[in-house]
């Protein structure tokens, strides 16, 4: 049987237009090194074998028909907490172990459309909390390039199989860096859109102010194809926006003459791994030979991003997480005689530790007295935090700054240490907290051989410009770098 | 430092209808203090002339039509998911002696 394994969206689907193979080979085939990879790493909680191979046979069908659709054929993964009617869908916990949804999510609608097959549903930290991966009820996922490290989360499962050679994309979402920081750690690219650029209907909620999903793929190209598939406004998610959705695939080859690209100096100061500021500053220099302007810039509150979201965050998931109570679906505690104690034990038995540290954060700072000091100052910071970019984005085009500080920690490195695991987060929240898009290419490797990204944010809506400096930056590195693959 | 009681532990697990065991509340009292304490550097800046963000991209209110759509069949998959149910209805334990 062929292996299309190591192959890209972009040429699997030149290969299936041409008539060269078939949606059916290719997924048979990705099928299989799940069937062979992913015991090692958990990067699948879920695998969807039979209607995989009905809507691979579909695609075979429309493309037969003249079908042309980029992901026409593609196998997909989907993280977790993407609902899809009448599959399971349980957040990574076991409150919501039995729960089948009545109806799709709107980008798996979309997806259906442009004809992508889904192959399962990928692990991930339960209800996206967490950056490891440690805290999903399935069971830890691993990192790919180094079994005793952690994939990077909460969409590590989605980071993991892209990166495994498990499928050629996946979505995920990203709250405060749950697609870009496991992309970095497991050598892939992330990007998180801008907040309304894709619609969060059926994305089961953790902090909606700050949740939005987008894609993973092993390049830039691939993940504007899926960004393509998936964008666009919703009248199912008034969040949404109403704006039109640009051709991505034109901004590819732009390159990035001309355009001023910020190296905001808070991002680059002590924690930061020295391997990793210096990828970060070769990227500007490489960048800056093809003729882009590299100016150093300040983002002055970057310091205060994490405590903002450690109130934010947990506030609006303790409010959106008081549905799960055991009435209408998910996880009913058997160990109760009254209502009230119903909730109370559904609530305690279904959800594991993290979840229940920030329903408890959440709750206090939204609690009685404590709301002016929490909640209204962290959405005070969250403004000041926003004008940082406001004023850097007068002076430049984009962004570059390291992904994460450091790369992969080891598996039980930091799940003792609640805020030791949410500081690694530093660099990635604010583009949440600001809503603007961001993306995490592979820069490279530390010496002991992890995988390091490379951030790109940009304003509101420049999707494009991100793709046009991130491909740019991808081609600069030849194929050396995309060809290493983890030994997994 | 930002501290959280004991007791307030107890008070907060009880608004967020979670039980935390006695012997859990000094830890969960421990971790909370720590990330209080991490967040309380926000309370350095002067925000008094500063509006509050809810919402990142500027958004208005969406107005749309009330118009009711058959997307659930009437006693169909919505129930499918209860835990225990009774005909068309979802079941609960007694709620009034």
């Amino acid at each position: 049987m062929a292996d299309f394994s190591d192959e890209s969206i972009a040429s699997l689907s030149k290969k299936l237009q041409a008539g060269e193979v078939s949606s059916r080979e290719i997924t048979e085939s990705f099928l299989k090194s799940i069937e062979k990879l992913n015991p090692k790493i958990n990067a699948f909680i879920r695998v969807e074998k039979e209607t995989a191979l009905k809507e691979a046979d579909e695609a075979d069908k429309r493309i037969a028909d003249g079908g042309t659709e980029k992901l026409l054929g593609i196998p997909l993964g989907i993280k977790d907490l993407i609902v899809i009617k009448d599959g399971l869908t349980t957040c990574g916990s076991k409150i919501l172990e039995n729960f089948k949804s009545p109806y799709s999510a709107t980008v798996i609608e979309k997806l259906r459309e442009a004809g992508a097959v889904l192959l399962g549903k990928t692990n991930m930290d339960e209800f996206a909390m967490g950056s490891s991966n440690e805290t999903s009820y399935f069971g830890r996922c691993k990192n790919p390039w180094n079994l005793d490290t952690v994939p990077g989360g909460s969409s590590g499962g989605s980071a993991a199989a892209v990166a495994a050679r498990l499928c050629p994309g996946t979505l995920g979402s990203d709250t405060g860096g749950s697609i870009r920081q496991p992309a970095a750690f497991c050598g892939v690219a992330g990007l998180k859109p801008t907040y309304g650029r894709v619609s969060r209907f059926g994305l089961i909620a953790f902090a909606s102010s700050l949740d939005q999903i987008g894609p993973f793929a092993r390049n830039v190209e691939d993940c504007a194809l899926i960004l393509q598939a998936i964008a666009g406004y919703d009248s199912m998610d008034s969040t949404s926006a109403d704006i039109p959705v640009p051709d991505y695939s034109k901004s590819l080859d732009e390159g990035v003459k001309g355009t001023v690209i910020g190296l905001p100096k808070e991002y680059f100061v002590g924690g930061v791994d020295t391997a990793i500021a210096a990828i970060v500053t070769d990227a500007a220099k490489k960048l800056e030979n093809e003729g882009a302007k590299i100016e150093e810039v300040s983002l002055p509150h970057t310091k205060y991003a994490v405590a903002v979201y450690y109130v934010i965050a947990p506030a609006e998931a303790s409010s959106n997480l008081s549905r799960y109570d055991g009435v209408k679906y998910g996880f009913r505690s058997d160990n109760a005689s009254s209502l009230s104690e119903m909730y109370l034990n559904t609530r305690t038995e279904g959800f594991g530790a993290e979840v229940k540290r920030r329903i408890m954060l959440g709750t206090y700072a939204l609690s009685s007295g404590y709301y002016d000091a929490y909640y209204l100052k962290a959405q005070k910071v969250r403004t000041l935090i926003t004008n940082d970019f406001k004023e850097a984005f007068k002076k430049c085009d984009l962004l570059l700054t390291p992904t994460t500080p450091t790369a992969a920690f080891n598996i039980g490195e930091k799940i003792d240490d609640p805020l030791q695991m949410y500081l690694n987060d530093i660099f990635t929240i604010s583009a949440n907290l600001s809503g603007i898009p961001a993306i995490s290419v592979q820069g490279g490797f530390t010496p002991s051989g992890l995988p390091v990204g490379v951030q790109l944010l940009a304003p509101h809506f420049g999707e494009p410009a991100l793709f046009s400096a991130a491909s740019a930056y991808e081609k600069l590195h030849g194929a050396e770098l995309s060809a290493k693959k983890p030994a997994v | 430092m930002a501290e959280i009681t004991e007791d307030e532990v107890r008070n907060v697990a009880g608004l967020a209808n979670i039980k935390i065991p006695e012997n859990e509340i000094k830890e969960m009292a421990k971790t909370l203090s720590n990330v209080l304490d991490h967040i309380a550097q926000l309370q350095k800046l002067d925000t008094r002339n500063v509006m509050p963000t809810s919402h990142a991209i500027e958004s208005k209110n969406v107005f749309r039509e009330d118009e009711v759509k058959a997307i659930f069949e009437k006693g169909g998959k919505l129930l499918d998911n209860a835990p225990a149910r009774d005909q068309n209805y979802f079941s609960v334990p007694r709620v009034i002696e």
